[in-house]
This record gives structure tokens, C-alpha cells and sequence, in this order.
């Protein structure tokens, strides 16, 4: 059992000073509960290939790309796709507070995509787009031999999960989305509550960061080793590389080619039916990304039209949406998370096949 | 017994496929196992108005003969329904799945199912909310854990605002329309409720809870029938209610102070669990193609102004019962909750 409390809300009381005023006794326990529950590697430099929370990251080769990820656990696998644009702020190491507890029922593959982290540049230019990003997590699996797996994203990680999903439905047992997945339905009208007008040019690393620190909900949502393992692996020369090479290639048509692979995948799942798997979509309520800059609260109509866009056939679909958290609701509040997790599989997994749902579909 | 039919019907078709005839000497075979199951729909209701294989049980509370199941031990949780004739039967495919981990109590309102109305005529949401609490202090509960659905949805939550001490965790389902964030139009329930006939007659109500369901399959025969039985007892509240109709402007106000004591206050410190169905029509504007749940949404931002331990789950393929729609996922997502909480109280 891990005592790491779920909602110590001491961690997240920055946001809400009225939280201040409970008791100095329990505000004691609190603290030393936190001080209980983080990983003593927490204060720590990171480790070897930039590995965090007491973890060590691992190589393969993915068809000529060196590929880091995390391995833990054993039994069935399950596969965590972070988020970020490429070679961006976001690797494998968004799930070091989710992986040993995951780890305790399945076996985990946490993978730096495609160009971020420690993982190798493409070997073609074309395959920064998302095809590309498809492709390498599904070479992953296959190089590791992996066979079926829960598949889990964040992000646009979690378009690279949707898009597997859609190609490969049969290695694909559940799905489960994260914040915005496949550059959803807008979330307003107009812009939304992401501000990066107090934020540094996004090509210097502290740029980069500012971005994701606008995007969690809490002070705590990321450490001191995070950041320092996340620098380095933001700042080598092939990560520079890949992002002038995406910004360079993008133009009209690069756009335009992933506008009609978005909609095609998205045809497919409306009219298709060819998304069949149980899908959990999961969201913080406070997700700037799913806020227009004019509703006084997160609507979150983006995730809520995936759930429309992935329910149109498929009964098997659920969205939960957790409190004083924003685009990294998994790192906010990892127990609940991991637990969420592990009930929403279980729960599918034991519907026998015949019986899951009413069979009458409304005719409203 | 159902089951027995089913497989001798079952063999039946298998024995008997060679020549049509006697396949359909079959098929009439089965169509008369078929109506004599479909008879036992129509058998009469208990004089508990009971179903599902249920069986009610009866307390007074301060003087009011109340309704109520019972099931399962251990920590009590408590159902409260919403604004249905039937009752605590709308609670009937999750009694027994909840009491595998929990001692259910799912208790008749004022005025509702075999529940006796209030014997000063006050129907307001104040009244509601002390004979749940009654309830619970005449069976002794202690504290519990909560749920309610729709218009019971909104009892539960003023319960808990006005009695937080008895209240471990509270669940409260498909509650939010009526909700400040909700749309100025029409509702999409709206045009079907049109075609029903007045909301004064039985024939009305169920038509308006035909129309909330997501499927044909949410209610069945034998709980319309119980409905219709307790609807028509002469001691029923129903239609002492559908005369007297409670004061709208007291309603508003009540929960109007119930709103500024949470969003001001932070009178609610409790986990909250927020439980929705994506199709839920009472939460779906007219215009919009799809629900939104914009109402439940704001409903979430009103109960989590000042406290985090708030989540919302939605399910697919599920209207305003959707507990009774997709009872098993209802009561695992109910029992992991309440679990989650309690694994973590130690460390509160």
C-alpha cells in the first residue's frame, strides 16, 4: 500500500490561500504526510539518461531509432504515450509519479516519442507528423513484443494513443485520453485561457517551461529534478534540431495533410465504427486548454465533443473530470488517477462480452 | 424460472429445425413460454409495491408511515430518488449490487412510492430534507454515505449543507439542470414533453420519464405496474402533491441560500462525486446537437468553488436513469469512490 495521500491538499493550497487557514496542527501532519509521501528521490539530481523518481530509463532500437522508456512491473502490458509538440517539453518522465503504482497490476512501458526526450530524430523528415509518431509507438510495441495493450495518452499524446487505436484496433484492448486529445473540437469560439503573453519565446528552454507550468493547475504539478532532467534533454543539440525542422516544415500543406488525417480518423470513428475498444476520457476541471478566455469556467466543450466524436458507436465510452486540476491532472493526483485507471479497466475487462450494455440503442 | 424457459425454448429451435412446420409448432411453443414469462410482468404487485424480488419495509418517522428496502451490512448508504412516483424502486437494479459492500437503505420520500404525505401540507424542500434526516436518525445510522438522483440529487446536497457531520462522501446524480449555467431555451426534452399528456395524470408522468430514459429497456413492466399500484393507493401523497405543488418562489429562495452557503462559505467539505449520462435530455439544450451537460458543469463549479475533492463522471449511452441503464458500471464507480476516500482518510 503507498501512502502517498491522493489529495494532500497542502500541496495544492498555493492556488487557494483560504486553504491556509485550517489548523497549524493539521497543516504539521500535512506536511510531514508530503514529506512521507514523495519518493526520497524527489530532492534528488536525476539519474543516468535523465531518468526521475528513483527510476531508470531503458534503450531499444525502434527500426533504426534509439528509443528511452521507462519499464516497470509485469503482467499486462500497458503503454503511456506523454504529450508536447515534438522535441518539445514532455517526455516519458510526465509519468514518474504515476509508474510504480500503475506498475503494482500492470506491466508498464512508459516511451519518449519520436524525437523528444532521449528518442532518436525521425530518420525521414515526413515522419514528424503525427503518421510518423503513429508509427514509431506501434514499432515500439511490436520491437517489444508486446502483443495487446492498455494504451494510455496525454495530450497530444493521446492522439498519437487515438490514432494507434483507430489503425491498429486489434493491439488496442482499452483507450484511455487525456486532456485534449486529437485536436479536438475547439473548446470556444475564441481563444482559450492558455496566456504565453508573460512567457519567454518558446526557443529558449525557459520558454518551454513556462508553457507547461501555465498548463498544470498546481505549484507542485512539477519538481526541481523534473525540470532539471527535462532541461537537458530539451536542450541537446538533436532536440534543437527537431524543433527548427518542425517549424520549417511546417507550412500550408503540412497542415492541410494533417487536417485530412485528423478528419479521415474521425470519419472512421463516426461513421465507421471502427473505435470498438472501452474509452476513458480523463480531465482536469481547470484545463486553461479547454477554457475560452470568456467563460468564467472550463466548459470543457473540447473534450466533451471527443466524447461525441468516440461515443457516436461505441457504448463503452466514460469521461471523468477531476477538481484543482489542469492539463496534468495524472501527475496532480497520481493515486486517483491510477486508480480511476485500474477501475475503469477492470471494469470493462469483466463484462462478459454479451451482457455489457442495454441492447436497445433510443431512438431519440 | 425464466431461465428454465428460455433454455427449454432455446432447445426447442435447435430440435426442431429441419422442416418448417415443426419449427413453427416451435416457435408457437415458444411464443406461449414467451407470453406466460411475460405474464409474470403482469402479476399482481405486492402489497409492498415492491419489485425485482425486493421486499419493502415500513417506519415511522415523526408520524410518517415511510417506505423503504433494506439490503446487504456494514457501512450504511443511503438512496434518495428523485421526482418519481415509483419511489425508492427506481434504485431497484442497484440495491443489490451496493449491498455487497454497503448496508443500503433506499427510503421513500415524502410523499412518494408507499411513503406517506406531509401531515401539515408543507411540501418544500425544507421539509424534504428533515424527513430524509429523520429517516436516518429513526433507523440510527451514524454517519453514512449519500446518494441522490436528480430532484433527490438536490435534497442530498442541501442535506449535507445542513447536517456535513453526518455525511462521509456524497454522490450526487444527474443534478444540474436548473443550474445557473444552463441555457435560456428550450431544453431538448422539451418538444417530447409537448406530445405527453398532462403532467397531473399518471399517464403524463410516466410519459415525461419515458422521455428521460435512454432506452425502452430502463423500466420495464413490472415497475410500471408497481408505480401505477402506489399511485393509486388512497393513501397516496402523489396526488396530494400534484394538488398542492410546492411554493416555487420558496423553492428558489432555499436554494438560493444553499448555493451562497457553498460558493461563500465552503460549507460542503465532503468528497463530492458529480454522476451524469452523456445523453441525459434534461441537460441538453435545443440547439446544441449534442448534450453539453452545461448544467451539471455548473453545478460542479458551484459545489467546487471551495472544495477540491470534487470529480464528475459522465457515461456514454445513458440518459437521466443511467444508474438503472448501466447498473454495474453505476455501482463500481459509486464503490471505488466511497473506497478511494475511505483508503485515504487515515492519512486526512
Amino acid at each position: 500500500m503507498s501512502f502517498m495521500n491522493p489529495r494532500v491538499r497542502s500541496t495544492g493550497s498555493v492556488n487557494r490561500p483560504a486553504r491556509l487557514l485550517c489548523s497549524s496542527l493539521l497543516l504539521l501532519a500535512m506536511a510531514l504526510l508530503v514529506l512521507a509521501a514523495l519518493p526520497p528521490a524527489a530532492q534528488a539530481a536525476p539519474g543516468p539518461n535523465a531518468s526521475i523518481g528513483g527510476l531508470t530509463a531503458k534503450f531499444v532500437d525502434v527500426k533504426g531509432v534509439k528509443t528511452r522508456y521507462y519499464e516497470a512491473g509485469q503482467g499486462v502490458p500497458m503503454v503511456l504515450i506523454h504529450g508536447g509538440s515534438t522535441a518539445g517539453s514532455s517526455t516519458a518522465n510526465v509519468w514518474s509519479r504515476n509508474i510504480p503504482g500503475l506498475a503494482k497490476r500492470f506491466h508498464v512501458f512508459a516511451v519518449d516519442r519520436l524525437g523528444s526526450g532521449l528518442t532518436g530524430n525521425p530518420l525521414n523528415d515526413a515522419d514528424y507528423a503525427t503518421p510518423g509518431q503513429v508509427e514509431h509507438v506501434y514499432q515500439f510495441i511490436q520491437s517489444l513484443k508486446l502483443g495487446k495493450v492498455q494504451l494510455v495518452g496525454h495530450s497530444a499524446g493521446g492522439a498519437v494513443a487515438f490514432y494507434l487505436a483507430v489503425q491498429h484496433p486489434e493491439i488496442v484492448t482499452t483507450l484511455t485520453i487525456i486532456g485534449m486529445g486529437p485536436e479536438n473540437p475547439p473548446a470556444a469560439d475564441g481563444p482559450t485561457r492558455l496566456d504565453l503573453s508573460s512567457c519567454p519565446d518558446q526557443n529558449v528552454y525557459e520558454g518551454l517551461k513556462c508553457r507547461v507550468e501555465k498548463l498544470a493547475w498546481l505549484k507542485t504539478t512539477f519538481d526541481a529534478e523534473y525540470w532539471e532532467a527535462d532541461a537537458s534533454m530539451a536542450m541537446q543539440p538533436k532536440s534543437k534540431e527537431a524543433r527548427a525542422k518542425v517549424v520549417a516544415l511546417t507550412n500550408d500543406a503540412w497542415r492541410a495533410a494533417a487536417t485530412a488525417y485528423r478528419e479521415k480518423a474521425w470519419d472512421m470513428v463516426r461513421n465507421g465504427g471502427v473505435l470498438q475498444m472501452p474509452v476513458m476520457i480523463y480531465s482536469g476541471k481547470q484545463d486553461v486548454l479547454d477554457w475560452g478566455q470568456k467563460d468564467p469556467t472550463a466548459m470543457l466543450r473540447g473534450e466533451l465533443g471527443l466524447f461525441d466524436i468516440l461515443g457516436a458507436k461505441n457504448p463503452k465510452v466514460k469521461m471523468v473530470i477531476v477538481n484543482e486540476a489542469g492539463h496534468f491532472p495524472y501527475r496532480e493526483y497520481p493515486e486517483e488517477f491510477n486508480r480511476d485507471l485500474l477501475a475503469f479497466i477492470d471494469h470493462f475487462q469483466n463484462q462478459s462480452a454479451p451482457a455489457a450494455k442495454p441492447a436497445a440503442k433510443a431512438s431519440k | 424460472m425464466m431461465m428454465s424457459i428460455q433454455r427449454e425454448w432455446m432447445e426447442h429451435g435447435t430440435r426442431q429445425h429441419r422442416g418448417w412446420l415443426r419449427s413453427a409448432v416451435a416457435a408457437t411453443v415458444a411464443a406461449a413460454f414467451l407470453t406466460v414469462t411475460g405474464a409474470a410482468a403482469g402479476a399482481p404487485v405486492p402489497p409492498d409495491g415492491s419489485i425485482a424480488g425486493l421486499k419493502a419495509k415500513f417506519i415511522d418517522v415523526k408520524g410518517v408511515k415511510t417506505r423503504y428496502y433494506e439490503y446487504g451490512q456494514g457501512e450504511p448508504l443511503v438512496l434518495v430518488h428523485g421526482g418519481a412516483t415509483a419511489g425508492a424502486n427506481v434504485w431497484s437494479k442497484n440495491i443489490l449490487g451496493l449491498a455487497k459492500r454497503f448496508h443500503v437503505f433506499a427510503v421513500d420520500r415524502l410523499g412518494s412510492g408507499m411513503t406517506q404525505g406531509p401531515k401539515d401540507g408543507d411540501w418544500g424542500n425544507a421539509a424534504q430534507v428533515e424527513h430524509v434526516y429523520q429517516f436516518i436518525q429513526a433507523m440510527k445510522l451514524g454517519r453514512i454515505h449519500l446518494v441522490g438522483h436528480s430532484s433527490g440529487g438536490a435534497l442530498v446536497f442541501y442535506l449535507a449543507i445542513e447536517h456535513p457531520d453526518l455525511i462521509k462522501e456524497l454522490v450526487v446524480v444527474a443534478h444540474g439542470p436548473g443550474m445557473p449555467a444552463l441555457g435560456s431555451g428550450p431544453g431538448k426534452v422539451q418538444p417530447v414533453l409537448d406530445t405527453c399528456p398532462d403532467q397531473s395524470t399518471y399517464e403524463g408522468r410516466k410519459c415525461r420519464m419515458v422521455a428521460l430514459a435512454f432506452s425502452a429497456a430502463t423500466f420495464d413492466e413490472e415497475f410500471w405496474a408497481a408505480d401505477q399500484y402506489m399511485v393509486d393507493l388512497p393513501t397516496s401523497g402523489t396526488r396530494t402533491r400534484v394538488a398542492a405543488r410546492a411554493d416555487a418562489a420558496q423553492t428558489q429562495a432555499y436554494r438560493q441560500r444553499m448555493w451562497d452557503r457553498v460558493k461563500n462559505d465552503g460549507a460542503l467539505k465532503m468528497p463530492i462525486m458529480i454522476y451524469g449520462g452523456k445523453q441525459d435530455v434534461l441537460d441538453w439544450e435545443g440547439k446544441d446537437a449534442t448534450a453539453r451537460l452545461n448544467g451539471e458543469l455548473g453545478f460542479f463549479d458551484i459545489v467546487g468553488a471551495k472544495n477540491p475533492n470534487v470529480k464528475m463522471v459522465i457515461i456514454n449511452e445513458g440518459g437521466h436513469f443511467m444508474y438503472r441503464e448501466h447498473p454495474e458500471l453505476f455501482n463500481q464507480d459509486v464503490i471505488g469512490f466511497i473506497d478511494f476516500w475511505a483508503a485515504s482518510k487515515p492519512a486526512r
